[in-house]
């Protein structure tokens, strides 16, 4: 049984909390490749949201790659039109943030490392 | 003959009225949704009890002098009067039910619960894997399928040896008061109403086991399983009230044929109707005991979390309307049973059929 669950007073929006659920549900092995995501009307009625925050999420997961939408608005998890490219590129953005962020409070390297493996492994242990 | 009906029929409903708080959900009290921090507020325990002695103090001095008047009377005057007093009966329940309604309502907005709990939003996300799991039971509305296939069979097989007129409805003392000529309409309707039933019956039963999962943010496992099981449940009472009816009107379309058959015109339901009612309510009362059973696991958890409230969504806790709701049928927010979505064209076709076409064989006949 999967659960997904959004809060509202959570910072992001509605819709980056319901794809971000969906990658979860990905890396947890709930949902694999081939699965069939529940139709998006569905869904919003189930958590009481709009049908365009679905919609935005199921696009946006889209995008990324991780699930393909096809016609009578059916989404399929796969990874067969995955932009390796495009996914190296968001993260680096992202590090390289997080790097300097780290340089400018003048953190160490190898601290920064360790600090990124312990939150890795606090991840796995959950 | 007419105090037995009434008897049979108002002390059912005055249980039923008298119950009825205590077996639902506990998130939901008097169509007010209740978040589920405070499910076990006390407060919420003194309005049903406070609603259940409302209607035993009102109703049953009503149901009494109702039945003393119907002593004094004639059939017709006895039929007008259980009319009138089913009407009556119905309008002082409501409004007994606003007026908590309305009390639950100020209570809430008193104490701020909306304001002190943390909003969240649980999906059981279903794929299409997960749904497989839990058909819709099918096979229960086959036997009232074939038993009308059979009597259509037998009406077909006596067709030729049946009068050229026949009686086609009956006063409450069994005696014929309308006549009609043979023909496939006046021999044949029953079949007709029956299967018109059968699929209203199948399509309510379908829609309500299909209509999408709301899951409570605490206690997310228990809550889906209720859910399951309330929409299982429904399916089976209105398969188990399908057949009832069925063999209800199939039985008393044989008897009076067989009656025709030999002559005789007359067509008393002295039995067979106290036993359908018995029967309804029997199925009712197993309806709500289930209910309760369901509803009763659900224990306040030392959490803020509570799924949203749709207080938005309804009118006095009666009519829903959401136009972000693609389901037609929804779990009434007071009483047991299933309401529909007024936001959906779609039900609007179901309404007019429901109200127009039992009126349809006027103009045939």
């Amino acid at each position: 049984m999967m659960f997904i669950r959004l809060y509202d007073e959570d910072q992001r929006d509605l819709y980056i909390q319901l794809a971000d659920e969906i990658i979860r549900l990905m890396a947890e092995g709930q949902l694999k490749v081939g699965d069939e995501l529940p139709s998006i009307r569905k869904l919003a009625s189930s958590l009481q949201v709009n049908t365009k925050t679905v919609q935005a999420a199921y696009q946006k997961l889209a995008d990324e790659g991780f699930i393909l939408l096809r016609k009578k608005a059916t989404a399929i998890v796969t990874l067969e039109n995955f932009d390796e490219q495009e996914w190296l590129v968001r993260w680096g953005m992202i590090f390289n943030r997080f790097q300097n962020e780290c340089k400018a409070r003048k953190i160490s390297n190898d601290d920064m490392l360790q600090y990124v493996e312990k939150l890795l492994r606090e991840e796995e242990v959950k | 003959m007419m105090i037995m009906i009434l008897i049979a029929l108002f002390i059912p409903l005055i249980l039923i009225d008298l119950f009825t708080p205590h077996v639902l959900r506990k998130t939901t009290v008097f169509g007010i949704s209740i978040p589920e921090p405070f499910i076990d507020d006390p407060q919420l325990a003194t309005f049903k009890k406070k609603y259940s002695l409302l209607i035993a103090v009102i109703q049953i001095p009503l149901i009494t002098i109702l039945v003393v008047m119907a002593l004094s009377m004639n059939d017709m005057q006895q039929s007008l009067l259980m009319m009138g007093g089913i009407f009556i009966y119905l309008t002082v329940s409501i409004m007994i039910y606003l007026k908590l309604h309305d009390e639950v309502k100020r209570y809430k907005a008193l104490k701020g619960w909306e304001n002190q709990v943390t909003v969240v939003r649980v999906s059981s996300f279903e794929t299409k894997f997960n749904k497989n799991e839990r058909l819709f039971p099918h096979r229960l509305f086959i036997p009232s399928f074939l038993g009308t296939i059979g009597l259509t069979i037998w009406l077909v097989y006596i067709y030729p040896q049946l009068p050229g007129v026949i009686p086609t409805h009956w006063g409450i003392n069994g005696q014929p008061d309308a006549w009609s000529d043979k023909s496939f309409f006046s021999v044949f309707s029953i079949v007709f109403i029956l299967l018109f039933t059968q699929v209203l019956m199948y399509g309510m039963a379908y829609g309500a086991f299909n209509s999408s999962v709301q899951v409570k943010a605490q206690n997310a496992a228990l809550s889906l399983q209720r859910e399951h099981e309330t929409r299982k449940l429904t399916a089976e009472i209105m398969a188990f009230f399908n057949l009832i009816t069925t063999l209800f009107l199939g039985f008393i379309d044989v008897k009076s044929n067989f009656g025709i058959l030999s002559a005789d015109n007359t067509l008393s339901i002295a039995y067979s109707l106290p036993v359908f009612l018995i029967l309804t309510f029997g199925v009712v009362y197993y309806y709500m005991k289930r209910s309760k059973a369901i509803n009763q696991q659900f224990k306040e958890l030392d959490s803020a979390e509570s799924s949203p409230s749709d207080d938005q969504y309804w009118k006095w806790g009666l009519f829903y309307y959401n136009k972000n709701n693609p389901d037609l049928f929804i779990e009434k927010k007071f009483g047991v049973g299933w309401s529909v979505n007024f936001a959906r064209p779609g039900i609007w076709i179901f309404l007019f059929i429901v109200m127009v076409l039992p009126l349809l064989p006027m103009f045939f006949m």
